[in-house]
């Protein structure tokens, strides 16, 4: 093989590398964050008081948070929860994570869960009709 | 005996007509299409509030808590974007242009025109749109679809990914309210 010849294929396999490398991070399937450890773990309750004193130590941190199934919407194949109590509007809720709907068959109205999730938002409005309200996305069980 | 009767029709008719409906798990999608991509967001925690006495409707739409199949999508969308941490939220807030034509009471699918004020990216338009409304029992579904335009909101899309980024997005929205206890 002569000089000019080495050179074109090693400057062609850089650049297929390259392109590769450039390809595999635009495509890079968003974080699923069920293999990570949960930075704080709450019950409702608990998440409930936390937030009314604390608010920035949470968000964008991944949670767990223990409680009741208020609410299911299933939709295709998305599952979406809403942790609270009929009693209170004040809820937490949880955007499966399409990886995970799987584990959420059997899930039911009123039944206990706990669920890891990355808290993308919270609201602090006890005045209004909405309560407060934690928001988590890419949400699992938490199986500890 | 009279006047009890008067009273309870009343009390009956007061909370009929002041009946409010509400979710906190709602859906908005909003679609790019161009041909060299397709980006999709995805948010199911939308707060919706509807009073059918008024005509009433409400949204709040939290950005961060859009979720996509991809995570350079996802920053890209927050950061260079809709900046979420400076404006964390997109509002509508409107009502009912043509309540008499939809019975609270009834089940049934109807045709909603709804004008009203919209916030995306702290940029506030006078908007309309028509949806359908559908009733049953005791929750309202609320759907529509429409486009913005992201030019009218401030969102720029930088030259370098322009062919790939529609210079208007279609935005779906479902959101099943349950009667207010």
């Amino acid at each position: 093989m002569n000089k000019k010849l080495k050179i074109a294929v090693i400057v062609l396999t850089v650049l297929a590398l390259g392109a590769f490398a450039v390809w595999r991070y635009v495509n890079k399937p968003s974080i699923d964050y069920s293999k990570q450890k949960a930075t704080h773990r709450f019950s409702f309750a608990e998440l409930l008081q936390k937030i009314e004193t604390d608010t920035a130590s949470l968000k964008n941190s991944l949670i767990s948070v223990e409680g009741t199934i208020k609410k299911i919407i299933r939709d295709s194949s998305n599952i979406t929860l809403e942790l609270g109590y009929d009693s209170i509007m004040s809820s937490v809720t949880c955007q499966i994570d399409s990886r995970h709907t799987s584990d959420f068959v059997a899930a039911k109205e009123g039944s206990t869960v706990e669920i890891k999730g990355l808290v993308s938002d919270i609201s602090l409005d006890p005045e209004s009709v909405f309560g407060n309200t934690v928001q988590l996305t890419y949400c699992s069980l938490n199986n500890k | 005996m009279n006047k009890l009767f008067l009273l309870a029709l009343i009390t009956f008719s007061l909370s009929a007509q002041s009946q409010k409906y509400l979710t906190k798990t709602g859906k908005v999608v909003f679609t790019s299409k161009t041909p060299l991509e397709t980006i999709e967001g995805t948010n199911k925690s939308v707060a919706s509030l509807l009073d059918s006495k008024s005509g009433g409707v409400d949204f709040i739409i939290q950005i961060k808590s859009f979720v996509f199949d991809r995570q350079l999508l996802q920053e890209h969308f927050n950061e260079n974007y809709m900046e979420s941490d400076k404006i964390p939220k997109a509002t509508f807030k409107g009502t009912i242009t043509n309540l008499g034509e939809i019975n609270f009471a009834k089940d049934g699918e109807y045709k909603a025109d709804v004008s009203g004020k919209m916030t995306i990216h702290g940029i506030t338009k006078d908007v309309k749109h028509s949806g359908k409304i559908s009733v049953k029992g005791s929750t309202v579904a609320l759907n529509s679809n429409f486009s913005i335009l992201l030019a009218d909101y401030g969102i720029i899309i930088p030259g370098a990914v322009k062919d790939k980024i529609s210079k208007d997005v279609k935005v779906t929205v479902q959101c099943l309210l349950e009667k207010m206890k």
